[in-house]
Order: C-alpha cells, then structure tokens, then sequence
C-alpha cells in the first residue's frame, strides 16, 4: 500500500529485462530455486518446539518435493519422477490427517 | 489445439511468478520465531504454497498427476484444520 513501490518496480523490471533479452527458457531455475528456498525454510519449521509446526513443515516440504520431482521430470525427461511425485501427493496429506487425529485424542476413544 | 498447448505458453511466466512467490512463502516461513498462535500463520502460508505447487502440476499436463493435484487439493485443507484442531486441543491439555 505505501512502501511496495520497489517491489513492483522490480518485478516489471525483471518482466521486461527478461522478455527483451528471450530469457524464458531459464524462467525454470527461477522456479526450482523457489522450491528450494520453501523446502529448507519447511524443514527448519520441522525442528521447532511443538508437533503441530513439525507436521506443518514436513507438509510444506512434501508438496515442495513432489513439484520439484514433476518438474525436474518434465525438463530432463526422466519418466519415473512423475509415479513417485504421484505417491507424495495422495499420501501426504493421509499421514498428516492420521497423526493430527492421534494427537487430539479421536482415535483412542 | 487443446487447452495445454495454451498452457505451455503462459507456462515460461507461470513459472517466474510462482517462483517469487515461493522465494516469498520461504522468507516468510524463516522469519518468524516462537510467538503466540503462529502455527495457524505458518498453516496459512502452507495454504499459498499448497495452491501455487498444484497449479504448477495441473499446467504441466500429466494426466494421473493432475488427478493427484486434485485428491491433494481436497484433502489438504482436512489435514490442516485437523493439525490446527491438535494444537487447540494440546493447548488445553498444557493448561
């Protein structure tokens, strides 16, 4: 609202830098740096105080790497990183549901 | 012509936007320390990158992939209200 003036005009400059000099190709790495720089900050939310922000991170680090799997795949043209991203991504989310639902009590009752 | 040769043109820019977006979501998520009720931040965050992952998967075009994104798009936000329901609950329990 009032300060984010060099953050846009950074991101214009980098559109328009880019689209000027045929960057797209290497819009990729962009994008796997990213990936990078969530999973180690998922990670490092993995060993704080409290299992909620352990299964918080460990969520934020798997979608990460399943994403990372699709697209590292789909740019070398390794077909097999698809079936384990697959097997990430339904089973994630089940782990996380099971141990939440042990740690509030439901399931011993 | 079908609707991933289109997406396999905006998927160059796709890509740098939710790259900053992510390199964001991970600036966040370091920023912080212990504070009070800052797991329900940190699951909110979750979400953004949750939503920026799967759309990623979906404009790549791997048909059982897509499928995936979908079953982890409408089972994650269970898996977060039931994290966020084990720390009111652990919350208690301490008290």
């Amino acid at each position: 609202m009032n300060n984010n003036y060099l953050l846009y005009l950074t991101v214009i400059f980098i559109f328009v830098i880019s689209y000027l000099l045929h960057l797209e190709e290497y819009y990729v790495y962009v994008f796997i740096v990213g990936l990078a720089v969530s999973v180690m900050a998922g990670l490092r939310i993995t060993t704080f105080r409290g299992v909620s922000n352990s299964l918080a991170g460990a969520g934020a680090a798997e979608i990460g790497v399943a994403t990372g799997f699709m697209v590292v795949g789909k740019l070398y043209g390794i077909p097999y990183f698809s079936d384990i991203a697959v097997y990430l991504l339904l089973l994630g989310p089940i782990g996380t549901l099971i141990m939440a639902r042990f740690l509030r009590g439901g399931i011993a009752e | 012509m079908n609707i991933f040769s289109y997406t396999e043109i905006i998927l160059p820019y796709f890509y740098l936007l939710s790259g900053l977006a992510l390199i964001a979501v991970g600036l966040g998520l370091f920023r912080f320390g212990q504070r009070k009720n800052i797991v329900f931040a940190r699951l909110q965050i979750l979400g953004v990158m949750d939503v920026v992952c799967m759309l990623v998967i979906l404009f790549l075009g791997n048909p059982v992939a897509i499928l995936a994104a979908l079953a982890h798009f409408f089972m994650m936000p269970f898996a977060v209200h039931s994290i966020s329901w084990a720390d009111i609950k652990e919350a208690e329990s301490d008290v």
